[in-house]
């Protein structure tokens, strides 16, 4: 027995003697793993920050009627609720009283490139019909004139998932938000190492009797181990790594240097895409406030939703979040971090539902540009991980109704002319549209398709296509541009040329450009192709011009290099939409250019601007060659091959030029006012024939766009520059119109080559049937182009 | 974000000159002596914060803006100071009093006179950008200037505080294009013209252009004599104008008779400061000058 005694304790000795070591030896390897693991994770970058892409803001002020710049939808989707108290109690919130005029508005905190603006409650003072009268600060009573509503979020830049989080510090954590999260989730926080043996064991015995895994034991540390380094697997084997790296990190790091990982960390719900992740970000969500600015409900409730952020919801789910929170309260009453009077206050904090805009990429389009054009500046890593704030220069109201345009245009299109529908979505009709403000180059909206979902192919930057018509202007600057340069040759927009078949040659070859439906005018003005977008005529035109004037004048408004072929002049070359619109901006905008830009500033996580935008020109064309076309193209509005515009209601002064290729698959309107362009290109991805012109497939789309997106602008003519002098003239003659000329025509002239004689040929006596058939002819017509 | 701007306490005559002519990039030279009179003028008080919410007073006594009559603005030209050469000297300005800078005073009184609210809004915007350049933060106020011109683009001082604005950070070619662009829309108003004008006249001579800046400075005097910028660039430069024009009279004539006779195929021309057309004659003739262009397969 002794012996037996004595074997055992050499065996179980020498088990232990050649065990335990080994075992030794892989627990601290394992433990020394952990910490390792845990440091990094520590001295490390600890969360990927996204990138956000903002709109531009959008500034109110007297005079301004608010439903033309879709006010109330922009503070739907800007998240302000309404409230029924005459004065909101809340940043994001207002109220408004229709039968009053009286709406006021209690703005965002919000951190512009340039200043932080703390968030301010502002009165307006509405005239009928929405139009702000006057605005005051509400508190101080004192007069502003103008507020501004800041930019809407239109997408983030992440890798994998959108974790939307602004990391704080624990000292900008209010106390009370810090007892309420330890009252809710680990109130011995400050007593345990990690690990909460009796946490534990409560939850063990819930386990046990339950059957299965109900409920956790973890610690915070426990928890910030898990979303650090883990997954969300039941297992004890994940419990027991989790407990160690909670223990590791305890030795290793401070409790404030855990519980700030852990409140930047948590995850709080979700908005469309993108998680909500930290209390700062949760607080702005669901709240509007910093959360110093939370009330002791407020922060309870938050500290309610970490177990369950989506159920807990307190936007959705306000009686659930409600339940929650008083619990929460109760938990911080008998742990003794507020008093009984502080919990009888709190619980009776009113929760509201509130419906949330949970669409956040408003413009799929633009944002795809912004992020090409970002991604030649800066390495994914920092787009996707260091929580720039990128600002551009988004209309999301324009781009909503540019949209709509795109979208009403193209259904009325398929419907009227059956022959256009497809039965596969990717063969399917396309259009697109780009609009820009030519004083300062900002890119309002842009539609790169018809469907994002489907192809995400933007075709106001990536599709190269004949512009057609909307070329022309090209060769009529270049004439024009003779004359004012005082050049050999001199044209002017009475001007005559003949509208008859041509044959231009060139080298050893030739080409003969024919009209649209092979209609011919005759001698014509100027003034007249233009309008009618004479293909014939302009050509001619431009072989007077010379085609290396003609191509000079396109370099210069940024088509570059195009081949030295006749047919260039009708537009027989391939150009975005885009370069389209750059062109004719500098048109609307007397000569100067003003580069398109998309990005206004870039700035870093600690409110650094890294990349900003000027407002530079450059005058390409004088303002007196640029007037001169710009009423040539005006006519084409008001009588020509545009005169659609004016037929659909569009009353403003407005120039404009529609396209067509000569095969027919390519249709577009260019146009502008003084302060707004837009450019609509019409047709198949797979360059099928149209058969429609610019104007039947392409002005619809314009006119609906620019009636709604001008209706906040002021209704700007373009400004006669000195030099320039606006006459009536006979189109037939030349001469200055007389009483008894039978059209008259306006044409912009410079001062010095006006013509100053009143028609001769046109007297009391002279009227003759020629005269008649010569009025038809000049008579605006159906489109031609 | 609410704006609301207070202006300044000033807007005398001291404090004009200040912000027009005490920058440290204009022209050393700009404080001629017939300039120290106004020049050495104490600037007035500092300028008081900017204060959000708070209210513009009803009426900003503008400054003493010389009531001369003004020559008609010249016929546009992308460079204005080539036009300033057809406008004949300015007469003796010693009796002309010298007058503030009107780009240096608030802005005030125009937006109580606008009555469109775009405009007013963007005038707005447009005096808190002056108050930027003066407190020397260009580029802020060059943003906020890109705000004035969205809400209205045809607000001309938008475009003279852009020009100042870059005029300030130095780059005078920009400056230059602004100022041209603000001409177009200050032809009614001749002492922002000339002030507009005068500036002009400061970047070309930043640039060593001295006969355009003379031209500038010319017809800035032509069009504001009282101001003072103007009045020292011109006297500083008078030297680098060209000579006067030959009147057409005293013109040789040969010229005119080499020109060669207009060809049958060329698109009606018409010499300069001549009528679009001859004559009509008694019989009404045929339409003039069908063009064919060239290679035409036409008859």
């Amino acid at each position: 027995m002794k012996r037996l005694f004595k074997i055992a304790l050499f065996g179980v000795c020498g088990v232990l003697l050649f065990a335990v070591p080994p075992i030794l030896y892989f627990f601290f390897s394992y433990y020394y793993t952990l910490q390792s693991e845990v440091i990094q994770r520590f001295s490390g970058r600890h969360w990927n920050i996204p990138s956000r892409i903002y709109s531009d803001s959008t500034l109110i002020y007297a005079g301004l009627d608010l439903d033309s710049v879709g006010f109330f939808q922009r503070l739907a989707r800007l998240n302000y609720h309404r409230v029924q108290s005459a004065n909101p109690p809340g940043r994001g919130e207002y109220s408004y009283d229709r039968a009053r005029g009286r709406l006021v508005i209690f703005l965002h905190r919000f951190p512009y490139p340039y200043k932080d603006f703390p968030g301010e409650m502002v009165e307006l003072r509405l005239a009928g019909g929405g139009t702000v009268a006057a605005m005051r600060d509400a508190g101080s009573g004192k007069a502003v004139y103008s507020m501004q509503l800041e930019p809407e979020l239109l997408s983030g830049i992440f890798q994998g998932s959108w974790e939307q989080r602004r990391l704080v510090r624990l000292s900008q954590i209010p106390p009370a938000m810090i007892d309420a999260i330890l009252a809710a989730e680990d109130h011995r926080f400050y007593a345990h190492h990690g690990v909460d043996p009796v946490r534990i064991l409560k939850a063990a015995y819930v386990d046990f009797t339950s059957g299965h895994l109900r409920q956790g034991g973890s610690t915070l540390t426990q928890q910030l181990m898990k979303n650090f380094f883990l997954n969300s697997e039941r297992t004890y084997r994940r419990k027991i790594k989790e407990a160690m790296m909670a223990y590791i990190a305890e030795r290793l790091y401070t409790k404030d240097e855990i519980l700030e990982n852990y409140l930047n960390d948590i995850y709080l719900g979700q908005r469309g895409q993108e998680g909500i992740y930290g209390v700062w970000e949760a607080a702005e969500f669901y709240f509007s406030k910093d959360p110093t600015d939370l009330a002791i409900g407020e922060m309870a409730t938050i500290a309610g939703m970490i177990s369950s952020p989506n159920r807990l919801n307190p936007l959705r789910h306000p009686e659930l979040a409600r339940a929650r929170r008083n619990e929460v309260l109760g938990l911080m009453l008998q742990d003794g971090y507020i008093s009984k009077a502080a919990y009888d206050n709190a619980v009776t904090e009113p929760l509201h539902p509130r419906e949330t805009f949970t669409e956040t990429n408003d413009a799929p389009y633009f944002v795809d540009y912004v992020k090409h054009e970002l991604a030649e500046r800066y390495p994914p890593g920092v787009l996707t991980g260091e929580g720039l704030r990128v600002f551009t220069s988004l209309d999301v109201h324009a781009e909503k109704l540019a949209e709509k345009a795109v979208d009403e245009n193209l259904d009325e299109l398929e419907a009227k002319y059956p022959r256009l529908r497809r039965k596969e979505e990717k063969n399917r009709l396309e259009s697109a549209l780009v609009a820009l403000e030519p004083p300062t180059g900002k890119i309002r909206a842009m539609v790169g398709g018809r469907n994002y979902r489907r192809s995400q192919f933007n075709r106001v930057i990536q599709s190269r296509r004949q512009p057609g018509s909307v070329f022309k202007p090209v060769t009529y600057l270049a004439a024009l541009d003779e004359t004012l340069a005082g050049g050999p040759d001199r044209f002017l927009p009475t001007s005559y040329i003949e509208d008859e078949p041509f044959t231009w040659e060139y080298g050893d070859m030739s080409w003969t450009p024919r009209n649209y439906k092979d209609r011919y005018f005759g001698r014509v003005t100027l003034a007249f192709a233009l309008q009618e977008s004479l293909n014939s005529a302009t050509s001619r035109l431009a072989n007077a011009v010379g085609l290396d004037r003609v191509r000079a004048m396109a370099a210069r408004l940024g088509f570059g290099d195009l081949p030295s072929y006749p047919s260039i002049v009708l537009g027989g070359i391939e150009v975005t939409p885009m370069q389209i619109a750059h062109a004719y901006a500098i048109f609307a905008n007397e000569g100067l250019e003003v580069e398109p830009y998309a990005v206004t500033a870039v700035v870093d996580q600690n409110g650094r601007v890294i990349q900003g935008h000027e407002l530079k020109a450059a005058q390409l064309l004088t303002p007196q060659l640029a007037f001169m076309l710009d009423f040539m193209l005006e006519n084409v509005v008001n009588h020509g091959t545009g005169s659609g515009v004016r037929r659909r209601g569009f009353k403003r002064p407005a120039a404009g030029k529609t396209g067509t290729t000569n095969d027919a698959k390519d249709a577009w309107f260019a146009g502008f006012t003084p302060n707004l362009l837009a450019v609509v290109w019409t047709g198949f991805d797979q360059k099928e024939v149209l058969n429609l012109t610019g104007a039947e497939a392409s002005l619809p789309a314009w006119t609906i766009f620019m009636q709604a997106a001008t209706a906040s602008r002021p209704a700007l003519d373009f400004a006669v520059p000195p030099g320039i002098v606006i006459e009536q003239v006979d189109p037939l003659t030349g001469y200055k119109a007389g009483p008894y000329c039978p059209v008259v025509a306006e044409g912009a002239f410079p001062i010095a080559l006006a013509p100053t004689e009143i028609c001769p040929f046109h007297t009391a006596s002279s009227k003759t049937a020629s005269d008649h058939v010569a009025e038809e002819q000049f008579a605006p017509g159906e489109p031609t182009d | 974000m609410i704006c609301a701007f207070a202006p300044r306490p000033a807007s005398a005559a001291g404090q004009a000159i200040r912000l027009a002519l005490s920058e440290e990039n204009l022209p050393a030279a700009a404080l001629s002596p017939s300039a120290t009179p106004a020049a050495s003028a104490s600037p007035s008080e500092s300028p008081a914060p900017l204060a959000i919410g708070t209210p513009l007073p009803s009426a900003s006594p503008g400054p003493a803006v010389s009531s001369q009559p003004s020559p008609a603005a010249t016929p546009g030209e992308s460079q204005p100071g080539a036009a300033a050469a057809d406008v004949p000297p300015p007469a003796d300005l010693s009796s002309v009093p010298v007058s503030a800078p009107v780009s240096a005073s608030s802005l005030e009184p125009l937006i109580q006179k606008t009555a469109d609210p775009s405009l007013g809004a963007s005038l707005r915007i447009t005096e808190e950008a002056r108050q930027q350049i003066g407190e020397n933060h260009y580029d802020e106020a060059i943003r906020t200037l890109g705000r004035a011109l969205s809400i209205d683009a045809s607000n001309p001082y938008a475009y003279f505080y852009l020009g100042r604005a870059w005029l300030m950070k130095k780059d005078y070619r920009q400056a230059l294009t602004f100022f041209s662009r603000a001409e177009l829309g200050l032809g009614s108003n001749p002492p922002w013209l000339g002030e507009t004008v005068g500036f002009e006249g400061v970047c070309y001579e930043e640039m060593n252009r001295d006969q355009d800046a003379a031209m500038a400075y010319q017809r800035a005097v032509q069009l504001a004599p009282g101001n003072l910028m103007a009045r020292a660039g011109h006297g500083r430069l008078a030297s680098a104008l060209p000579p006067p024009p030959v009147p057409p009279e005293e013109q040789p004539t040969a010229e005119n008779a080499d020109q060669p006779p207009p060809e049958e195929n060329e698109i009606r021309t018409v010499p300069e400061g001549e009528p679009l057309e001859t004559a009509p004659p008694e019989e009404p003739a045929p339409p003039p000058a069908v063009p064919v262009a060239k290679g035409s397969s036409s008859n």
